[in-house]
């Protein structure tokens, strides 16, 4: 079944109220190109479900489509705090629901299992629980688990080294992509390279996940930028420091939005803005 | 002749060689990324490192100047590409070594905190959020943690315990809520120092920095640790440490230039 589509119409797959999990980490195989075209659409009252991450979702909150933050860290861990979402928890305009990662790949992995919780080790002694009366302790012949309930995503946004028309999709590098994509209802890839059926079958031990979980896949080379993607090309480092500096302002973040996402409405205008294919090529691994 | 040096590449020196070949260590990010390559090059080339999106055995390109676990750098030339649940679970299940973790702020029972300073719902500071650092001082057999050595950092109890070290201190007060038995907290990193745990699991000085007292290291503490008989002498990096550091792996100083300058004769 074809599932190829465009940037627009994947990201038009996504709702308003929306619960987002997002592929990749702070700086490889984060779905940038699709972000920025949800966030061209105008998209509104996400919530988003992450363990870790920095600029997937501080653009996210910059551009005022989320409302609410489920995760484990958000930041840019040596490069600083993420500034949009600080601004939004301190100003109250975000909720952000702290947890930890295990608990929170754990709970997807439920999802992705059809299960309402899992077992988990961990969590136990922390000062965490006191905030997620959720967790709760259950003991197994003498064995003391923590359950975690299922966190559902109605959405995943993924980015791919390469996929089929019909969704079969191949990500390289570490991640939780086929967890989440298991989990979420709907799943829009994009993939730097869609590449014939044939290539999928010819290397089947690489696919991630098959193509009956994806609804929409689209190709964006270079469509993790300003992040990486594993074994192709290294995130952009001067990219992500002009990011962080522009967001020390609302202002700042503003101009930046507009130059890179409102005034380049296409995926190949974004990465003529960013520096073209000189720079771009530059990033190669 | 005297070795100038910074307090982090003090603590990347020291916290490399707690690190023993062979061994799975999950790492953070920060310094203690920087212990693992240093230990990798130095003594340890089959020390498994392992990130908790996934990678596993990678061994980081060099220069490493970027400041992320999550970026394809640091997954470079890796045993496997993993995910998330499976490192936490190989952490669950007895995998891993050892643990290594920065902290803003830890406790005499080795108890740390990376959330929150002050009353959660009304911080004076708030962190990003603590990422993987409950499961991997819950999980891994034992934990270092890497902290600078000041007084506000090491107080008598933390104001939110994120990852728990021997909680309320008493015997099987891990266990008993329900921690792996035989996990624990094991060695303190600081800027001038290194710690351990006594049998009655209060933090101990085990050794100080060359040119510093034993007084010294207590007075910038919040709470008086337990002190070994026989407090050892801690050497600055060697100039082959210190060279792997500055001319190969970190020549940036993006993380070995931070903390002060120190002089050791």
């Amino acid at each position: 079944m074809d599932k190829l589509a465009t940037l627009s119409q994947a990201a038009e797959l996504v709702r308003d109220g929306d619960v987002l999990a997002i592929s990749g980490s702070f700086f490889e195989s984060v779905p940038m190109a699709l972000i920025r075209e949800v966030i061209r659409q105008g998209k509104r009252d996400l919530k988003i479900i992450v363990s870790a991450h920095g600029i997937a979702v501080d653009i996210l909150v910059g551009a005022g489509c989320v409302r609410e933050v489920s995760g484990a860290y958000i930041g840019f861990e040596g490069y600083g705090l993420a500034p949009n979402f600080r601004r939004a928890v301190e100003q109250g305009t975000l909720e952000f629901n702290e947890s930890a990662c295990f608990a929170i790949s754990s709970g997807l992995r439920a999802a992705a299992w059809g299960l309402p919780f899992l077992p988990i080790k961990g969590l136990f002694g922390s000062d965490l629980l006191l905030r997620h009366a959720e967790y709760k302790p259950y003991t197994w012949d003498g064995e003391e688990v923590m359950l975690v309930p299922a966190l559902k995503p109605t959405v995943a946004l993924v980015h791919g080294r390469r996929a089929d028309s019909a969704g079969n999709v191949q990500i390289a590098g570490a991640g939780w992509d086929e967890v989440i994509a298991e989990a979420a209802d709907r799943v829009i890839v994009t993939v730097e390279e869609i590449v014939p059926e044939e290539e999928i079958r010819r290397t089947p031990e690489r696919t991630t996940f098959p193509g009956f979980l994806t609804t929409a896949v689209a190709e964006a080379p270079y469509g993790a930028h300003p992040a990486g993607s594993p074994g192709l090309y290294d995130f952009d480092e001067a990219h992500v420091l002009e990011y962080l500096e522009a967001g020390k302002t609302s202002d700042g973040f503003r101009s930046y939005l507009n130059r890179y996402v409102y005034e380049a409405p296409t995926h190949d205008q974004y990465l003529e803005a960013a520096g073209g294919v000189k720079r771009i090529f530059a990033l190669r691994i | 002749m005297s070795t100038t040096f910074t307090e982090s590449e003090f603590m990347i020196a020291q916290c490399a060689r707690l690190m023993k070949d062979g061994e799975t260590a999950f790492i953070g990010y920060g310094m203690p990324q920087i212990a693992a390559i240093l230990a990798q090059m130095y003594h340890a080339p089959d020390l498994v490192q392992l990130y908790e999106f996934g990678a596993i055995g990678p061994q980081p390109s060099t220069p490493f100047v970027r400041l992320t676990m999550g970026g394809p750098s640091n997954c470079f030339r890796s045993l496997a590409w993993t995910n998330m649940n499976t490192i936490f679970a190989q952490a669950g299940a007895g995998y891993l070594d050892v643990g290594i973790l920065g902290a803003s702020q830890i406790d005499l029972y080795g108890n740390v905190n990376s959330t929150v300073i002050g009353d959660y719902e009304h911080p004076k500071r708030r962190f990003p959020g603590s990422g993987g650092g409950n499961e991997v001082a819950s999980l891994c057999w034992r934990t270092i943690v890497i902290i600078m050595h000041e007084k506000r950092r090491f107080v008598e109890k933390v104001d939110f315990i994120t990852s728990p070290g021997f909680l309320d201190g008493s015997e099987g007060a891990r266990e008993r809520a329900g921690l792996p038995r035989d996990t624990a907290p094991y060695r303190v990193v600081t800027s001038r120092a290194l710690l351990g745990y006594a049998p009655n699991r209060r933090m101990q000085l085990l050794g100080v920095l060359r040119g510093f007292t034993v007084d010294e290291i207590l007075a910038e503490m919040g709470f008086a640790p337990e002190v070994a008989d026989d407090v050892v002498t801690l050497e600055p990096p060697t100039a082959d440490e210190l060279h792997l550091l500055r001319d190969v792996i970190d020549p940036s100083e993006a993380v070995i230039g931070r903390g002060t300058v120190l002089e050791v004769a």
